[in-house]
């Protein structure tokens, strides 16, 4: 007989309410093992294309998980954090940044502390780059960028002022605030802090520096012998210089102001045990040398294993990194905007 | 009246009611793309700047009190106001003729030749303004020549000043004016010209009695057009000013991007904006005064 019961039609409709739930319990367990969607918030170019190549490809999709790269400049994915600040699910898993954005925004109270337990890779890492709130996944430091067999090559960032290279110094517009504290280094203050450069740059702008607008434009100034000294990331000296700009760099006397890629996971990444599995396999020996090779930039794990020429190329010496400065991120975030007035109304003016 | 003019009887309001009707869903949606985020920016701007927390809701008139006080903000306006104008004098003083000619033209490469004004926005304003970078720069196109010519000595200093950003921007603009011209002169009866010539008009008083005057609504909309262009450019004042001229646009940039002063970038974009929107207005009546009588006939 078919007719439909009371008992029976509570039965199929309760079957039916958990149906789906039954349905997907696979897939759950699937999903925490393998992560089929972990969403990593990056730049794009060749940066997505090495984390694509070289993580995502090769490390996390043979465990049957598949990486989605939401794209956007540093501003724009720290915007979207905090528009999404009140949401319970936010949309990136995985956010990098680099370490001062890394740290404003942690000072927002937008990223979950790191768990260890969840990066194993971490115990690989160089102890001087480790945080609470982000990982470092690859360094560089700002260094003195210089045409050789001009005179005596420079070894200090105060060395611009020698009258002798006079009208042959260039900036980078969008390194203001390096320049500023690499200026602050230069006067002596070992804290870096940028506003603490203003009188050192008052001082250089007697010799006549030039500001350019982008770093690739401060490469074509170098090549065409516009300028002969900039400071500049070593990564990106070595990538000029792999390209043909005839230049050498140094490690400045007063130290050397480090630049770290990071990455961390938002508190309210939609699965966050995915988003630590990827940045696992950023600290991956396979995909830091692969970043080494590529863009230059210094493995921030010790068992990355560079051929020597490499290492010497892209690394730094015990004795260079003993002179990388801690930044006081605090103050940079602080004095910024009263620096970048500084810079626009003061320095730049006449340049 | 023929029987193709005359309207048809009693469906006039209807036909209104529907064009509304058939308007709103377009209309909300512009609506809703530029009045939101202006709202949010000029709700932003009264905010107070805070460089841990980006920024403190507040209702502070400090961020424009600061433009306004600040003799270098408003001499950095003051740039932007005088560089688009001129880029807008340059763009419809060499557009003119080309829009001119291309609309009287019958020629059967007259689809080339538009294709050919076309073919610049098809690449990126960075692009183009690189392109100048290698006409204007010290070992550039420019330099080169004369210094071969034995002209110059040692390469003159073009890039990063404000010939530079005033070529490159006029270069961006030219072919919006153009375009502009060209529509709105294809429109027009250029056979009064024709007329005026048999009655005995030499070449200039015809253009200057009978072309210009019949031009001016493509005037006014491509110097409008191409005034809102330039007050807002970004790539060209970037990379061929460098720190010889600063306009707004990357001003606004900076500090949003640059300085995380977002109250303060939000001030200036409304500012930006507001001028902007002042200027375009205020040219287009003066063009549409002037020649109001010549419109209306």
């Amino acid at each position: 007989m078919n007719s439909v019961t009371r008992r029976n039609f509570f039965k199929f409709v309760a079957g039916a309410a958990m149906a789906p739930a039954i349905g997907s319990l696979p897939s759950r367990l699937l999903a925490a093992e393998n992560c089929p969607n972990i969403v990593v918030g990056t730049w794009g170019g060749d940066y997505q294309n090495l984390l694509d190549a070289n993580i995502a490809s090769p490390l996390m999709k043979p465990q049957g998980s598949s990486v989605i790269f939401s794209t956007a400049d540093q501003t724009s994915r720290m915007t979207k954090m905090r528009a999404e600040k009140a949401s319970r699910r936010g949309s990136l898993d995985v956010t990098c940044l680099s370490d001062v954005d890394m740290y404003e925004i942690n000072r927002s109270g937008l990223l979950q502390p790191v768990q260890t337990a969840l990066v194993p890779n971490l115990a690989n890492t160089i102890e001087q780059f480790r945080k609470p709130y982000s990982i470092a996944q690859m360094f560089s430091a700002f260094v003195i960028v210089y045409t050789p067999g001009k005179g005596t090559p420079p070894k200090s960032f105060g060395d611009a002022l020698d009258p002798r290279h006079k009208g042959k110094v260039g900036f980078s517009d969008i390194l203001y605030g390096f320049v500023g504290s690499a200026s602050a280094l230069a006067a002596g203050d070992k804290t870096a802090n940028m506003m603490s450069g203003k009188d050192f740059l008052n001082k250089l702008k007697a010799n006549s520096p030039k500001v350019y607008p982008s770093n690739e434009t401060v490469a074509a100034a170098l090549k065409s012998g516009e300028i002969e000294m900039t400071w500049m990331w070593k990564a990106r000296a070595l990538q000029w210089k792999k390209a043909g700009v005839p230049i050498d760099f140094v490690v400045p006397t007063e130290g050397a102001i480090p630049a770290l890629f990071e990455a961390s996971v938002p508190k309210n990444a939609p699965d966050g045990t995915c988003g630590y599995a990827f940045i696992n396999a950023m600290l991956d020996p396979r995909a830091q040398l692969a970043f080494a090779e590529k863009m230059g930039y210094a493995p921030t794990v010790k068992n990355a294993a560079l051929p020597d020429a490499l290492a010497r190329q892209v690394g730094f010496t015990d004795a260079e990194l003993s002179r990388f400065v801690k930044l006081n991120y605090e103050n940079m975030l602080t004095q910024r905007s009263a620096f970048l007035d500084y810079w626009s109304k003061d320095f730049k003016v006449g340049l | 009246m023929s029987a193709l003019q005359q309207p048809a009887r009693g469906s006039g309001g209807a036909s209104k009611g529907s064009a509304y009707l058939l308007a709103t869903p377009a209309t909300a949606i512009v609506a809703l793309i530029i009045l939101v985020p202006a709202l949010q920016l000029v709700r932003y701007s009264l905010n107070h700047f805070d460089p841990v927390d980006l920024m403190q809701t507040a209702l502070t008139g400090e961020n424009y009190r600061k433009f306004f006080t600040d003799p270098y903000y408003l001499s950095v306006l003051w740039t932007t106001l005088k560089i688009s104008i001129l880029c807008s004098v340059l763009a419809l003083v060499f557009g003119f003729p080309v829009a001119y000619s291309l609309a009287k033209s019958q020629s059967r490469y007259k689809s080339l030749l538009i294709i050919l004004i076309v073919f610049p926005l098809l690449v990126g304003n960075v692009v183009r303004a690189a392109g100048w970078m290698v006409v204007l720069g010290n070992a550039g196109f420019v330099n080169a020549v004369l210094l071969h010519l034995g002209f110059i000595h040692a390469p003159l200093r073009l890039m990063y000043t404000p010939l530079a950003v005033v070529l490159g921007t006029t270069g961006v603009v030219l072919p919006y004016m153009i375009l502009t011209l060209q529509s709105v002169l294809e429109g027009v009866d250029l056979s009064v010209e024709e007329a005026a010539r048999n009655l005995g008009a030499p070449a200039i008083v015809s253009f200057f009695r009978i072309v210009l005057p019949i031009a001016v609504p493509g005037i006014a909309a491509g110097t409008m057009l191409v005034l809102i262009l330039c007050m807002n450019a970004y790539a060209t004042p970037v990379l061929l000013g460098g720190t010889g001229l600063v306009m707004m646009a990357p001003t606004v940039y900076d500090q949003i991007s640059k300085a995380n002063d977002w109250p303060f970038g939000s001030a200036l974009a409304i500012i930006l904006m507001i001028v902007t929107l002042g200027v375009a207005v205020m040219s287009n009546s003066f063009i549409q005064r002037k020649y109001a009588k010549t419109m209306r006939s």
